[in-house]
């Protein structure tokens, strides 16, 4: 594949297969991650875009396969296992809904991963998690409520906060920008390009925001039919005739407007 | 077992911090897990006027790394030296990202002061008359729609009283009779020895009689009801509240207060006072049982001492104080699962709270009731 270097990958699945219950989700699914990519996957619903995010963050067993993270093979590792702390501190989830500790403040919420994982005091846990908090560009008024006090937008900001408080070198967005305005999309958007850009992360996002995949993302993984149906750049899986459902995808009704924007803007920008 | 324990890092070197004249020169790694935190304790000697920090040498950094060259620099700069930082050009990138933010500030996180205790007296206060007027409201609007029933083409939904009186009634029947059963036992041979001593065995069914019917069965069974289905009609109602089905059916022309509500409180008040008679003649029986082998009242003669020796006012002052426990449970419930905002804990919250509510007015009631009752003259 192009996309591929002799960099080594950060993410590397071979032949991963998903049963539930004798039905197969994943059979045989081969995907490669290079460091720093803005990774999209994309597909319909239900074809196990979240399963295999859970999977490779070991929230949920796999029935055959590897997965390895910077070439270490984590997928046979357990949550009681000691060591699965130091890999998981490596990647980092941000879910749907934030996932925020309703009973913990905005700052404990950060502070807690922190203490969890370093020798720190308090007083310097605070001031890291502070930093993280600002990082994010949210206003610290809102530090001290709880999660159910600040709007939607700013417990995205908060959650992402708490994913980076560990400098994780993967991070994986479920939906970030589902249910909020275009404006604070965008401005989640624009923070994750710039976050991106700055700690050198890799981002593996799971959305629907076509939007969101044109600004944001260098490349599309595709999956259909169990396996990962094509991986490429955001610009060639928009013109890819092969698959009639990804065709659709980018240039039915809604997602030409936004394909032809962006890729006039992408051809400017080459 | 894991042979490539440290591939993950890319090396598992510390961080490493060491002085030479107005030179701090940094190596290593400067990340969250190979730093400590007595590094920035650092003292210099030197009084030089600029100090050169080179972090040129490092290996990798993350922002916690960043963040602590930033608190070397802040650290230094109070006494009017000049600080250089030199950076690698990518690592200047990250420290760009955090060099600018201030450190912690309390007041701007918490810019209003703790409430002091006079102001955590008055809120609780303001709450509690608040929750008083709110009760007295949601009073009110029962009994508005109570009589409304009576009104014509105004529906009344007997399947919702049926379904409560079958999950709140008969669903209840066994354990509050075996509960109450067990009490009878566990008074009678608590007090047994007491009777005993005094040679009064037979006035145990006195006993038995005025403190199970009048206060121990119709109390434990409320209780009981209160804990099992009161609960269960809060997080009902609760999880309607959230899920906006409250409002789906306002908008449909119906009101939760007739189709929810109602029907909640009426098959509890006709179901209570129901389990109640079967808890007394449980808890009587539990007693009975025990009387014969403790202090040989056999239960033949038990039930004729019942009869002659106890007031069956006594047993309908409990029955008509579980009508009024019903409608607490019923009211204080509706009220806690309407109360439900649209977050995740507050229906844990809220069904704690309607237990804890009702239970705590039927305790309240039942002792106006005995004093009332007294004045009144009713044995």
């Amino acid at each position: 594949m192009s996309l591929l270097n002799n960099q080594q990958p950060i993410i590397e699945i071979k032949k991963l297969g998903t049963a539930f219950n004798d039905e197969w989700v994943h059979k045989d699914l081969d995907l490669t991650i290079m460091p720093d990519r803005f990774v999209t996957i994309i597909g319909a619903s239900g074809c196990g875009k979240t399963t295999l995010v859970r999977e490779i963050m070991m929230l949920q067993p796999i029935t055959s396969g590897e997965i390895y993270l910077m070439g270490e093979k984590i997928s046979n590792y357990s949550l009681e296992d000691p060591d699965t702390k130091r890999v998981l501190s490596k990647m980092g989830m941000m879910f749907q809904l934030g996932a925020l500790y309703n009973s913990y403040s905005i700052l404990d919420n950060v502070i807690y991963p922190i203490m969890e994982y370093s020798d720190f005091s308090y007083e310097l846990a605070r001031e890291l998690a502070y930093q993280k908090l600002r990082m994010t560009g949210l206003k610290e008024i809102a530090y001290g409520k709880f999660p159910r006090e600040i709007s939607p937008g700013m417990q995205k900001r908060a959650a992402l906060a708490r994913t980076l408080a560990l400098d994780p070198k993967v991070l994986f967005l479920d939906e970030p920008t589902a249910g909020l305005d275009p404006n604070s999309a965008a401005a989640f958007d624009e923070l994750m390009l710039t976050l991106q850009a700055q700690l050198k992360l890799t981002i593996i996002m799971i959305t629907h925001d076509l939007d969101s995949i044109w600004r944001t993302s260098d490349e599309i993984v595709y999956l259909s039919n169990k396996k990962v149906a094509l991986h490429d750049t955001v610009l060639n899986a928009a013109n890819y005739e092969g698959i009639p459902d990804l065709y659709n995808y980018f240039n039915g009704e809604r997602g030409k407007v936004a394909k032809a924007y962006y890729s006039k803007l992408k051809k400017d920008n080459n | 077992m894991y042979k490539n324990k440290s591939t993950l890092l890319e090396s598992n070197e510390l961080a490493k911090i060491s002085v030479n004249d107005n030179v701090i020169q940094l190596s290593g790694n400067w990340v969250w897990s190979s730093l400590a935190e007595d590094v920035l304790n650092l003292e210099i000697k030197s009084s030089a006027s600029n100090i050169l920090i080179d972090a040129s040498k490092i290996t990798y950094l993350d922002t916690t790394g960043a963040y602590f060259i930033k608190a070397l620099r802040d650290k230094f700069d109070k006494n009017s030296t000049k600080i250089e930082i030199k950076l690698n050009p990518d690592e200047a990138k990250l420290f760009d990202l955090v060099s600018d933010i201030e450190h912690y500030d309390e007041d701007k996180v918490h810019p209003n002061d703790p409430l002091t205790f006079t102001q955590v007296c008055a809120e609780g206060f303001n709450n509690f008359v608040q929750l008083f007027a709110n009760m007295l409201a949601m009073f009110g609007q029962i009994c508005y729609s109570l009589v409304t029933i009576f009104k014509k083409d105004s529906p009344v939904y007997f399947g919702a009283i049926a379904s409560t009186i079958s999950t709140a009634g008969i669903g209840g029947i066994l354990i509050t009779s075996t509960l109450c059963f067990l009490i009878g036992v566990n008074l009678t041979y608590q007090m047994a020895p007491q009777f005993v001593t005094y040679g009064a065995n037979v006035y145990v069914v006195n006993f038995l009689g005025i403190s199970l019917l009048r206060e121990v069965t119709p109390l434990l069974t409320a209780v009981i009801v209160a804990g099992r289905s009161g609960s269960a009609i809060a997080a009902y109602i609760g999880t309607m509240k959230v899920q906006e089905e409250i409002d789906a059916l306002k908008t449909m022309g119906v009101s939760p207060m007739r189709y929810l509500i109602l029907p909640r409180v009426i098959g509890l008040i006709l179901s209570l006072p129901i389990l109640t008679m079967i808890a007394d003649v449980a808890s009587m029986f539990g007693g009975m049982i025990f009387a014969g082998p403790l202090l040989g009242i056999e239960p033949g003669l038990f039930i004729e001492r019942v009869q002659t020796a106890v007031s069956i006012n006594n047993f309908w002052v409990g029955i008509l104080k579980s009508f009024f426990f019903a409608g607490i449970i019923g009211m204080v419930s509706c009220y806690c699962g309407l109360q439900v905002k649209s977050n995740a804990d507050s229906i844990g919250v809220q069904t704690t709270r309607s237990v804890v509510l009702s239970i705590c007015l039927i305790i309240f009631i039942d002792a106006l009731f005995a004093i009332v009752l007294k004045m009144l003259g009713v044995n």
